[in-house]
């Protein structure tokens, strides 16, 4: 079912369970008109199945109205082009002035992403990218190099810098606070933790983040490994700057991947 | 500095916040943003970089992005960024005018941002186009307790 809501075309999709929906993006992101007219709602993913963030972290308009809390508004996709989401993100981080959390399940296909000081002839094998002519992209954000693919979940988060109580806006707090929210997550999977940087189940890096902090905003994002094509990991150079944990490891556990399964 | 590090890690290891609780270093013939920038006039010129405070902050930075020379500088907006730890931070000018150098150093030393951020870390050269904003900028005392209460919030 379409429906227009404050002028733009949105597409009625089912969420998780039937106490709830969720407006889903489809078509064209480019209006900015959109942004000003997007009317997502919250639910409390206790009694949903497949919810993949901790209940009590979300709360509804309502209640959240009733305490004086910011809202955090929910943007789910599926299999967005990566370059597509980056820029949905800039603008949001730039533009909005609301908080938001994009999930998006995969990409549509196989795309390398540096981060703003990326120089590709030291992270990348350019000889075999161009020929198999894998997109590169460079972010806004810092950070190192990924090569994302149709198995990679993408977690974001764009905040105001008193969003959330306590938080200190520089990188490490910031970290700090997406690893323990998605340790509530991940830990019933394995030993998932923030290491060095770098998200990891034991010593195998599962994903990747990055950030941006603005005068008044900050963006966090990572990109969650959940399956990938080790082939895929031959495009990308081992890194000058390498994690003191992933020097002893084997070439199959630096760059990414997950050493169990999830 | 080796005691913070293993301090740091044993946190990370435990899954523990680290707090910085370090006192950061003002000069007192400088002028702060609430951004943390410090500038130096000199005449109708003058000099910016961050603070001792900000960079100890961010963490290592990695990369600098500057403004080009000749452009245009507004007080409190954004000019340029710094890279560390995984993110980028934006540096805010906290004055007007237009840059008339740039600190070409950091593109293969980006560590003197950490190492000295009074000095060698300087960042642009402004030739200031209102020098009347340097007073509405925050003294070295003002800044530290600034810089206290802000810490302290968290």
């Amino acid at each position: 079912m379409k429906r227009r809501l404050g002028g733009d075309i949105f597409q009625k999709r089912e969420w998780v369970c039937n106490q709830c929906t969720l407006y889903v993006i489809k078509g064209s992101i480019d209006d900015r008109t959109f942004v000003s007219s997007l009317r997502l709602w919250l639910h409390l993913y206790k009694n949903c199945s497949g919810g993949g963030l901790n209940s009590s972290r979300l709360m509804t308009i309502s209640r959240a109205r009733d305490v004086g809390l910011p809202l955090m508004n929910i943007v789910r996709l599926k299999a967005m082009s990566i370059l597509q989401q980056l820029h949905l993100e800039e603008r949001l981080l730039r533009t909005s002035s609301d908080n938001w959390c994009i999930i998006n399940d995969g990409t549509n296909a196989s795309t390398i992403v540096m981060g703003v000081s990326g120089k590709p002839s030291e992270l990348i094998e350019l000889e075999t990218v161009v020929r198999d002519r894998i997109p590169v992209i460079r972010r806004f954000t810092g950070g190192g190099t990924v090569i994302v693919d149709g198995g990679t979940v993408f977690v974001t988060f764009i905040c105001n810098k008193d969003a959330i109580p306590g938080l200190q806006p520089y990188p490490r707090p910031i970290m700090s606070w997406t690893g323990q929210l998605y340790g509530e997550v991940l830990q019933r999977i394995g030993d998932f933790r923030l290491r060095e940087n770098d998200y990891v189940f034991g010593n195998c890096k599962f994903g990747g983040n990055a950030q941006s902090i603005t005068k008044y905003r900050w963006i966090h994002h990572t990109s969650f490994l959940w399956d990938y094509d080790v082939r895929n990991m031959a495009y990308l150079k081992q890194p000058i700057r390498v994690p003191e944990y992933r020097l002893a490891t084997d070439k199959a556990g630096i760059g990414g991947g997950i050493c169990i399964s999830a | 500095m080796a005691s913070r590090l293993w301090a740091s890690r044993a946190a990370s290891f435990l899954k523990i916040s680290t707090f910085h609780r370090r006192f950061s270093s003002v000069l007192k013939d400088l002028k702060y943003a609430d951004t943390h920038e410090w500038v130096k006039a000199d005449g109708t010129s003058a000099t910016v970089g961050i603070t001792d405070h900000a960079q100890d902050h961010l963490g290592d930075v990695v990369y600098v992005e500057l403004p080009d020379v000749g452009a245009s500088v507004t007080q409190g907006s954004s000019f340029g960024a710094v890279e560390s730890v995984k993110a980028t931070s934006d540096i805010n000018s906290p004055i007007s005018g237009k840059v008339i150098e740039v600190n070409e150093e950091l593109s293969s030393s980006p560590g003197l941002v950490n190492a000295r951020p009074y000095d060698s870390g300087w960042i642009i050269k402004v030739e200031m186009s209102n020098s009347g904003e340097v007073s509405s900028l925050m003294d070295s005392e003002q800044y530290s307790k600034f810089c206290e209460e802000e810490d302290a919030k968290h």
